[in-house]
Formats: structure tokens, C-alpha cells, sequence
């Protein structure tokens, strides 16, 4: 579970800072960039065994050309549906191929451990870095365009600044900060409760 | 003259208002796993632009070769993207041997940065944004040229910044990594104010 919280990928780590910072600019994109990312590192912590055969300096290359193939083929099934939304993101697309949480997340499942752990510690480093994306998206998308899936609000501020690569950085950079402060808060709070759990704290 | 200028614009467009790290944030998702060292980090930058320079070359005469045979929008939709990922590996293995027969100290030193250096945003990138252009085969090479030097620079930039945070007093929660996106987000709004873009109104 430490994906979610401890080791976020996004928040604590700071991986795929590019789809963080550049292309989370509308909730929408943000869940594109979500399916794409789950849909790239899951199945490829499935094929971890097969690729522990090949020798390491293939081992990313091979994750890579494969994580290419996959976000071809979603692109290519969406490309029907929603081809507006597909050509919006851009170069970010095929950048997910290249994500360095989907790279780290694979070159760390090379440790020794079960199938179903590394698969299940894939899918917690997804959600974690999921989660963060749609978070900052969605708030990227409410105060810049005054939307939330493509929803207007009521809201009448707008911060067209937001948008731009540079506020993506510094939004990410309070993300960040703000994570680690709350995660800090719940550890405290949670070793407070024990130890007023803990016996012998009456005499 | 005029070619020549051409191709000092193309390489400042690309290192400058184009920069692969300030204006996309592309090729710092590693940011803390990135040389800890001035020269470790001039390695990684120059490896990176040769890299892309290869790929970058490749990718053109992959797409000038497929252009006459697939349909153009079905290349763009279908076939393009895995071209250049192709470009890449093809990059990556020409490199790794011309380094291993040529030099092989330097080999050993950033044989564990590689694939990394090859499989990373700022490469896929340049390569995808000087395609989007439709730039010619020395127009690609210096577009990945300028796109590699200006990723080369902001590094340093990036390096130098978190050199000093570190001996700063910064709030508990702001070190180390948050601090570090605010200040490459304050450097990319300065860079964003150089060359004259007007924040949308």
C-alpha cells in the first residue's frame, strides 16, 4: 500500500513530472493519461518474468518499445470515439511510454518477490500516481477554464496562468509540500492513538 | 549566410523557447536519481543530445522512407509513434556499441545511465516536436542539437539551484523536492517572460 501514501510515485517520489506539470491541464486528459498509465505498467508487471530473462541493458528498452505498442493500441481504439481528446494531448501520448514512474516502477519488480506482489505493488504505485494526476488536473482545469469535465461551474475566478507549463511546476511543488505535510499530521495522529492504546499508559 | 542563419534560429528556437525541460518538463522525471555531480551531469546532458541527434536522424529518414508507402494519415495516426520509439532503440544500440569499441572507459562509466539517457522524455520529445514541424534532414539535426544543449543547460541550471536550496533554510515541508518544482516553475515563467509570450487573458 505504500504506492498510495509513503512512496506516492508523483507526490513523494516526484516521477512523470511531464504529465504532472505539462499535460495535466483538464480532468479529461488527466484520466486519458490514467487509463494510459495503468494500461502500460500493469500488464508489463504481468510479463515481469519473462523479461527477468532478458539481460538487463535490454530489460528498458524492451519495457519501453512494449509500453509504446500498448499506448498505440489504446490511442488507436479511442482514436474513434473521442479523436478531439486524443489529439489534444499531443506529444504527452506517446511521452507515457517513456514515463519514468512506469520505468521505475518495472525496473523495481526485477526484485526478488512474488508475481502477484510486484503486480499489486504496481497497481498501488498506479493508483497513487492516478490519483495525484486527476487531483492536480482536475484543480488545473477548475481554475483555468472554470470547468470540471467539461461541466461549467459557477465559479467566476479565472487563472488562465494555471494552465501554462510554469504553473504546473509550482502547483505540483504545493502538492507536494502539502502531501508531505498531511501524511507527516496522520503519522503523528496514528502514533498518538497507540500509545494512548499502549497498557500500562495509566500508571 | 541565410542557411546558416536558419540554422542558428532553429537551434536557439529549440533550446531556448522550446526548452524540453522549462516549457514541457520533459527528461527530469528522475529528478532525484539525476548525477550528483557537475561533470557526471555534463555526461549525462551530452550523451542525451547525441542521442537525440542519432534518433532525431533516423526518425527522418524512417518517415521520409514510409511517407511514399503508407497512407499520410494513417502514418500519423497509426504508424508514427512506434517509429520513432523504433528510432530510439535503433539509437540506443548504435551508441551503446560505438562507445563499448571506441571508448570503452567512457562506457563503463555511463553504461548504467544508457538506457535512461535514451528512454526518456527529452528524446521522444525533440524528435516528436521537430517531426511536428516538418523540418528537413540538417534542420531535424540541429533542431535535436539545440533541443539536447538546452536540455544540457537547464540541468545545470536545475543542479546549481538545488546546490544552494540545500544550504538554505526552507520550511520543513517545502525541502528537497517541492522546493526544487518551485523553483524550476519560477525559471520557466522567467524564461516564459524572455522571449515575450503574453499570459492569456
Amino acid at each position: 500500500m505504500s504506492g498510495l501514501l509513503s512512496d506516492n510515485p508523483a507526490l513523494v517520489q516526484g516521477l512523470g513530472i511531464a504529465l504532472l506539470a505539462a499535460a495535466s491541464t483538464t480532468l479529461q486528459k488527466g484520466a486519458v493519461l490514467s487509463v494510459l498509465t495503468f494500461g502500460t505498467t500493469v500488464p508489463l508487471a504481468l510479463a515481469d518474468d519473462l523479461m527477468r530473462r532478458v539481460p538487463a541493458w535490454l530489460r528498458l528498452p524492451l519495457y519501453s518499445l512494449a509500453a509504446m505498442a500498448l499506448v498505440q493500441l489504446f490511442s488507436s481504439l479511442w482514436l474513434v470515439r473521442y479523436p478531439l481528446l486524443i489529439d489534444s494531448l499531443g506529444i504527452y501520448l506517446p511521452i507515457v511510454a517513456v514515463n519514468s514512474m512506469m520505468q521505475q516502477t518495472l525496473l523495481d519488480g526485477a526484485r526478488p518477490g512474488g508475481r502477484w506482489e510486484k503486480v499489486f505493488r504496481a497497481l498501488m504505485r498506479c493508483a497513487g500516481f492516478c490519483v495525484a494526476l486527476c487531483l492536480i488536473s482536475a484543480l488545473r482545469e477548475v481554475a483555468g477554464f472554470g470547468t470540471l469535465w467539461d461541466h461549467p461551474l459557477k465559479t467566476r475566478m479565472r487563472f488562465a496562468g494555471i494552465l501554462l507549463p510554469f504553473s504546473g511546476f509550482i502547483v505540483l511543488g504545493y502538492a507536494c509540500a502539502a502531501f508531505r505535510r498531511a501524511e507527516r499530521g496522520l503519522r503523528v495522529a496514528l502514533w498518538r492513538a497507540s500509545l494512548s492504546r499502549a497498557p500500562g499508559r495509566d500508571r | 549566410m541565410q542557411t546558416l542563419w536558419g540554422f542558428v534560429v532553429i537551434v536557439l528556437t529549440a533550446a531556448v523557447v522550446e526548452n524540453a525541460v522549462f516549457a514541457r518538463g520533459l527528461g527530469i522525471g528522475n529528478l532525484a536519481d539525476m548525477p550528483r555531480d557537475y561533470k557526471e551531469l555534463l555526461d549525462y546532458g551530452v550523451l542525451v543530445t547525441a542521442l537525440t541527434c542519432i534518433s532525431g536522424a533516423l526518425s527522418w529518414l524512417g518517415e521520409y522512407a514510409l511517407h511514399r508507402i503508407v497512407d499520410p494519415a494513417v502514418y500519423r495516426s497509426h504508424v508514427k509513434n512506434p517509429v520513432f520509439i523504433l528510432s530510439i532503440f535503433a539509437a540506443y544500440l548504435i551508441v551503446r556499441k560505438g562507445l563499448a569499441v571506441f571508448w570503452p572507459g567512457r562506457f563503463q562509466r555511463s553504461e548504467k545511465n544508457l538506457a535512461v539517457s535514451a528512454f526518456n522524455g527529452a528524446v521522444l520529445g525533440s524528435i516528436l516536436l521537430a517531426s511536428s514541424q516538418r523540418y528537413n534532414l540538417s534542420q531535424t539535426l540541429f533542431y535535436c542539437l539545440g533541443s539536447g544543449a538546452g536540455f544540457c543547460v537547464a540541468l545545470l541550471l536545475i543542479f546549481s539551484g538545488r546546490e544552494r536550496m540545500e544550504i538554505s533554510r526552507v520550511p520543513r515541508a517545502f525541502k528537497g523536492q517541492p522546493i526544487l518544482l518551485i523553483y524550476i516553475g519560477i525559471l520557466s515563467l522567467a524564461i516564459y517572460g524572455l522571449i515575450g509570450h503574453q499570459l492569456p487573458t
